[in-house]
């Protein structure tokens, strides 16, 4: 820093610069020294983070009424009002009418109920050494699915918890740090009250990232976000994504890789349950296999 | 017979500052509560700042051009104060940026711990007592065991708690073997990566990732749309895992054996460093947390 009186020394240049009153030219000069001055940057830093949170703290709390928020997103929705931008995990397979016809006529309303996402298997059921990480990137996968789901159908407080589990869950996991990093700032803003457009761009551009970040676990991943798209289609009655090219696609791939989890008998079932058109017995099977696989891990 | 001109003119100083007086109380609360101060500690420090903010006719508001708005101003002035504080006071000490990264019980807890040495369990029971925390000593002990390993891990409580934490920090000391091995050589390849970022990108990322800061709170500080930052970010990580993998490199292993907690984005910068060794003892101090065992 510039050697000068300790108390003001470029305290003005940084202020000047987090008000965006410094012209272009000092500004990219002092961008520079913040990248060249480690004890400079350490004071611009802390001066944001005093600044930012002593605003938060002085800001008036605005009421999110989520609940009203989810009656507007439903009928939106159901009305194909809302556009989605960025590329959310079900979005290959299933079209955002889709959605909307199955949360206007009730299709996902038996899915939805009290503590959806607190099935037996959505958790852990302790570490098995070797399979540790395997199994907590299945539930990675499972997790993201719901996520979408929680978002899609406008249920921001859910998103919220599980958005938080995810982050929490990926702390099992070793090399992922700049993804629970993203998670936990899509928690916050969760928690702050974004809305669901910008909740579900934000979700899509992490879900994209958390597949890149689990190189070595990539099937496990896939694995849970096919099975729990897989269980929630058979569930809500939607032949759709179960016939879609993704959903074929990623049986194909699963089977040829011959899962190591012992699941051969139950994919095979999968390809010929969805092979043809589905009747109600079809789909209720394929719930129960759905649900087998989930349960095994 | 004093100067009435300069008289006036201390006088508007006086009152401009007691026209600033409850924010530069609430910042310098917050100051206080980072650097982990109570009671008698933090009036101290109070009157530490009060004493600079008003010696020398008011020297620091002298010095003010108008070229930002006072209040930012006196906020980096009162940054400025508690960095010379933390250098008067515990000399080369500084909090690791893991600790930053994690947040304030992160922070409070290290300088607890480190700073102030005291075990795990007295430290806990200060953060409840004094800073109002409601994690439990478990929680604590799986925070302590996320932080660098400047000390070890001393739990009193639970014996079942504390042969987990004995077992997970001999399992971290492995680890901690093996990431330092590999360390060398991905600093470098990071540094010839982030070095490939433009300017601005390696801000971002650095407050980001090192400081912890919120993308709102980086937005608002870069005057940047908040929305295309996130794209800008995610885009960055993309930029560095195929410049990392171009050099042959697992980007995950790389990121990994810098810790990005501990990485300070300081790969980039020795040489400047040392060049400003002189000025900067905490410069050391963070070379030195880094190379400790």
């Amino acid at each position: 820093m510039t050697p000068s009186d300790p108390a003001t020394a470029d305290a003005e240049l940084i202020a000047a610069f987090i008000d965006g009153r410094l012209p272009e030219d000092e500004r990219e000069a002092f961008l520079q020294r913040l990248d060249e001055e480690p004890a400079l940057y350490e004071v611009f830093a802390e001066t944001v983070r005093c600044r930012d949170e002593l605003a938060a703290s002085s800001a008036e709390v605005v009421e999110h009424p989520r609940s009203r928020q989810s009656s507007y997103w439903r009928v939106a929705i159901a009305a194909g009002l809302v556009l989605v931008i960025g590329i959310p995990v079900l979005m290959r397979s299933l079209s955002e009418e889709s959605y909307g016809e199955m949360l206007a006529d009730g299709r996902l309303d038996p899915y939805l109920t009290e503590g959806w996402y607190e099935q037996p298997w959505s958790e852990m059921r302790g570490p098995t050494p070797g399979r540790r990480d395997a199994d907590t990137a299945f539930r990675i996968g499972v997790r993201v699915v719901d996520l979408e789901v929680a978002l899609r159908a406008g249920r921001m407080e859910d998103a919220g918890v599980l958005t938080h589990r995810l982050e929490a869950r990926l702390g099992g996991i070793e090399l992922t740090e700049p993804l629970r990093a993203s998670y936990a700032e899509l928690g916050r803003r969760l928690d702050e009250g974004i809305g669901q457009e910008e909740a579900l761009e934000l979700a899509g551009s992490v879900a994209t990232l958390t597949g890149e970040y689990l190189p070595d676990l990539q099937s496990a991943y896939r694995l849970g976000v096919w099975v729990e798209s897989g269980a929630l289609a058979a569930r809500s009655d939607n032949e759709e994504l179960l016939r879609s090219s993704w959903f074929r696609r990623e049986l194909r791939s699963l089977r040829d890789e011959q899962f190591p989890r012992g699941f051969g008998e139950e994919l095979e079932a999968i390809a010929q349950l969805t092979a043809g058109s589905m009747t109600e017995a079809d789909l209720e099977a394929l719930e129960e296999t759905f649900s087998a696989i989930l349960g095994a891990h | 017979m004093p100067d009435p001109q300069a008289v006036e003119t201390i006088e508007r100083f006086r009152a401009l500052l007691e026209e600033s007086l409850t924010q530069i109380e609430r910042t310098v609360s917050w100051v206080a509560t980072r650097l982990c101060l109570t009671g008698d500690d933090a009036d101290e420090f109070r009157s530490w700042v009060h004493e600079k903010l008003v010696e020398d006719d008011y020297r620091v508001l002298r010095g003010f051009q108008g070229r930002s708005t006072l209040a930012t101003y006196l906020v980096a002035v009162i940054q400025n104060l508690a960095r010379d504080y933390r250098m008067k006071t515990w000399s080369r000490w500084r909090p690791s940026a893991a600790a930053e990264r994690l947040g304030l019980v992160a922070l409070q807890l290290e300088t607890l711990r480190e700073r102030d040495g005291f075990t795990l369990d007295e430290a806990a029971e200060i953060l409840r007592s004094n800073h109002g925390v409601r994690m439990s000593g478990p929680e604590l002990a799986d925070l302590a065991a996320k932080l660098p390993a400047r000390t070890p891990v001393r739990f009193e409580g639970d014996a079942g708690v504390a042969t987990a934490v004995s077992e997970e920090r001999a399992d971290r000391g492995v680890r901690e073997s093996e990431r330092r091995a590999t360390l060398a050589n991905s600093k470098e390849a990071l540094a010839g990566a982030l070095a490939e970022l433009d300017v601005l990108d390696r801000l971002v990322l650095r407050m980001y990732y090192r400081s912890g800061l919120t993308i709102a709170a980086i937005a608002a500080a870069l005057n940047l749309e908040q929305r295309p930052l996130y794209n800008r970010r995610d885009r960055c990580l993309r930029t560095l895992k195929a410049d990392l993998e171009d050099r042959g490199l697992n980007a995950a292993e790389v990121l990994d054996a810098v810790a990005w907690l501990d990485a300070d984005f300081k790969v980039d910068f020795g040489l400047r460093e040392a060049k400003d060794a002189d000025n900067e003892p905490s410069n050391q101090v963070e070379t030195k947390a880094e190379d400790e065992p």
